[in-house]
């Protein structure tokens, strides 16, 4: 039975390498045109201003390194940019479809100083949710609330059976090096324009403290078929593979990339289904 | 999140019913034991040389560091299969893949074996969940026997999901009021990435394109170089499908090898939220954490990548084991050990006497400075049941069914496994030592119908 069972799948499996082709090279927006991963090359909402607040949203696409096969809409980011005082404070709102009926939810709020346009993190909240079925589970709930100061980040778990009354949990920082994170920079990177390498340490996922990341603009890319002249930035450290911004003209993050995994400007991007709204 | 109270728990084990699997319930009665919990932090594809405390150059994982420095750092630890399903399912039975049924990804565990969490569910009072890839066979499920599950993942996609594996498990110690110990294996997809990149990187890289990254590649392995004498099915990874790599400069290489050790640093971005949760929730003092991944990568040692092949670059796994009110920490062992061992660790610490017909043994009297039930050899099936791997501490035998060449290799003065033995007349005695060893080996399992290789002549055939 096993044998059998064996045989086909090999046989299976070798029409299946026939038919599937490679990608064969890193995303870009002309490989992720050709992976139908859009159809158009993502337009900014109008009266986009890149220093002013705005409301954007990313479709998170993955790819499963074939031209077809397995690549899908993963997910979806919202960001909000409100400036309030001296401050910018960006809520932030990921929903991630995981296999069969689960989801992951992450939502909160970062503040950081308005100016500069690369600025350290000051604070943040954040709230997990996991959904099964259409249910968000109390159970699975957990929020942590962070700060920087002095060097290092305290992050205080906060949930209702436990945490309140624990000492936090203090990562020391690197001395001198600003600390951003992900969606921080899908935010901020409109109105930056870096001259020279920008050295920063990264808080992934508001969670995971990421060493070493140098941001460098790679200048103007000149229009392509089905492509305006876009302008581009990467950044590189511990941690992560390259994150490559690609910038519309008037500055706003149409589209990033990180080794398999693309955020994609659309407005019209409803987070996944699986879990209901109530809790 | 339903909370079920213990009283009906235990009705229901009275009654028999507490086998079945269920998606998340978590219990939440108080209760007290002094037994410990035990977690299982199972990474995805991981080469055993990196990790920086334990020596890795070129990486940074303050994570697995802590681990390192809290408990028992095994040298030689090894996959039971270099593939995902087949480890997996001898780490959760305790069995060779070619008694489990698992030799390969693809079947499921044989039918009536049953696995740990069950186990623990029928033989002790342990709470048992489970997070994260399951591919027992499928790579991810909502019910899986045995354990209740508290998230899946997404397949290839562990640079995106990874953290959302963590927090269902920050979410599952942040809010858990029992004392009733538990069993949680949270198992994570990354490195295995690496399989995308390699699909996304076939071709040379632009070096135009990130240039501050070329001064940062790692060195070139010094085992670069296969060795003489390799089998054929050996050699033909290679040289054809995607894993073809022939075509590659070293610059590529060093490429490759650069976004791995990435790829294994956003896996310990996880393992370190992980244990700074365990410690924030108080519960690292009463809870043995093992760490340890279901097969390693090629890493371009032998001019390979990936996995399914016999060298130790992916047939060896890190494996750390932390429990520091029980362990000397911060120490190495230096014992012969593998995916088998697991069920009897877990079932020691739990109490329980584990099922009969185990292939390895408890690792408790390493981890608490005792001596081991003695370990003389130790056999990993490889490829699709095509190979098999004979370790001692000194040599290392590998045999491909109807292929002439097999290979030895003396690990004392050659650990990078770079000078084929097999050949030589001053090694026939260890050569027939270890065919001896994989004979004797094979002639005590209970293997399932119909593997593929039903002749080979491990088994007696000709």
């Amino acid at each position: 039975m096993a044998l059998e069972w064996f045989r086909k799948e090999k046989a299976m499996a070798k029409s299946k390498k026939k038919k599937r082709k490679a990608v064969g090279v890193p995303l870009t927006p002309s490989v992720l045109l050709k992976c139908k991963a859009m159809t158009a090359w993502p337009a900014s909402p109008k009266k986009f201003a890149s220093g002013g607040d705005f409301s954007l949203t990313w479709r998170i696409w993955t790819c499963h390194g074939y031209m077809q096969n397995a690549n899908r809409n993963d997910g979806v980011l919202t960001l909000d940019k409100a400036t309030k005082g001296d401050d910018v404070h960006l809520s932030f709102r990921q929903t991630i479809k995981l296999h069969g009926q689960f989801v992951h939810r992450m939502v909160g709020t970062m503040v950081y100083p308005k100016a500069p346009a690369l600025a350290s993190l000051k604070s943040f909240e954040l709230t997990h949710r996991v959904g099964y079925k259409g249910r968000w589970e109390k159970s699975l709930r957990s929020m942590m609330r962070g700060s920087v100061s002095n060097a290092k980040l305290e992050l205080h778990p906060s949930t209702s059976l436990f945490g309140k009354h624990k000492p936090p949990l203090v990562i020391p920082l690197t001395p001198g090096r600003m600390l951003l994170n992900e969606w921080q920079l899908l935010a901020s990177l409109p109105a930056a324009n870096p001259v020279k390498p920008v050295a920063f340490d990264l808080l992934e996922n508001l969670a995971s403290k990421q060493t070493g990341h140098t941001l460098i603009a790679d200048g103007k890319l000149p229009a392509a078929e089905s492509l305006p002249a876009l302008t581009r930035l990467h950044h590189c450290g511990h941690g992560t593979l390259p994150w490559d911004y690609y910038r519309n003209p008037d500055g706003c993050v149409a589209v990033a990339v990180t080794h398999s995994r693309a955020y994609i400007l659309d407005p019209n991007a409803k987070p996944a289904r699986g879990a209901g709204e109530s809790s | 999140m339903t909370a079920r109270p213990i009283q009906r728990r235990a009705f229901l084990r009275a009654a028999g019913l507490t086998l079945a699997a269920s998606a998340i319930h978590v219990h939440a009665a108080p209760s007290s034991d002094a037994r410990p919990n035990i977690i299982l932090i199972l990474t995805d594809q991981q080469h055993q040389d990196t990790i920086a405390a334990a020596g890795a150059k070129g990486i940074v994982t303050p994570g697995m560091d802590k681990l390192v420095g809290r408990g028992v750092t095994f040298e030689h630890s090894h996959a039971s299969n270099p593939v995902c399903g087949p480890c997996r399912a001898s780490l959760l039975t305790g069995r060779t893949t070619s008694e489990n049924g698992v030799w390969t990804n693809g079947p499921g565990l044989r039918k009536g074996m049953g696995n740990l969490g069950e186990w623990l569910r029928k033989k002790s009072d342990y709470e048992t969940y489970y997070a994260g890839k399951w591919h027992l066979p499928q790579y991810y499920t909502d019910v899986i026997p045995g354990f209740t599950t508290l998230t899946t993942g997404l397949g290839g996609q562990g640079n995106l999901a990874d953290a959302s594996t963590t927090a269902a498990v920050e979410g599952f110690l942040m809010n858990r009021r029992s004392k009733t110990p538990f069993f949680l294996t949270v198992s994570y997809m990354q490195p295995h990435d690496i399989c995308e990149w390699l699909r996304l990187n076939i071709n040379a890289p632009d070096d135009a394109r990130y240039p501050e990254l070329t001064k940062a590649y790692p060195a070139l392995p010094a085992n670069h170089t296969p060795p003489a004498r390799e089998p054929k099915a050996l050699r033909s990874r290679r040289d054809k499908g995607e894993a073809a790599r022939g075509q590659w400069d070293a610059a590529h290489w060093r490429y490759y090898r650069w976004s791995y050790l990435r790829h294994v640093e956003m896996v310990d971005a996880q393992v370190d939220r992980l244990v700074n949760l365990l410690d924030l929730s108080g519960q690292s003092k009463n809870t043995v954490i093992v760490f340890t991944s279901d097969h390693g990568e090629g890493f371009g040692e032998h001019q390979l990548t990936r996995k399914s092949i016999p060298y130790n670059s992916a047939l060896k796994v890190p494996l750390v084991i932390a429990a520091p009110t029980q362990i000397p920490a911060g120490r190495n062992a230096t014992e012969l050990v593998s995916s088998f061992d697991f069920v009897p660790t877990v079932c020691d610490y739990a109490g329980i006497a584990p099922p009969k017909s185990q292939r390895g043994r408890s690792l408790r009297p390493i981890l608490e400075g005792r001596k081991p039930e003695a370990y003389p050899v130790l056999v990993c099936e490889v490829d699709d049941d095509n190979c098999r791997v004979v370790r001692t501490l000194r040599y290392k035998y590998i045999a491909y069914h109807a292929d002439e060449n097999d290979m030895l290799f003396d690990l004392k003065t050659d650990p990078g496994e770079t000078k084929n033995l097999a050949a030589d007349p001053a090694h026939r005695k260890p050569l027939a030592a270890m065919k001896a060893h994989l004979l004797a080996w094979e002639a005590k399992l209970d293997v399932v119908e119909n593997l593929p290789h039903p002749t080979a002549w491990w088994r007696g055939g000709k």
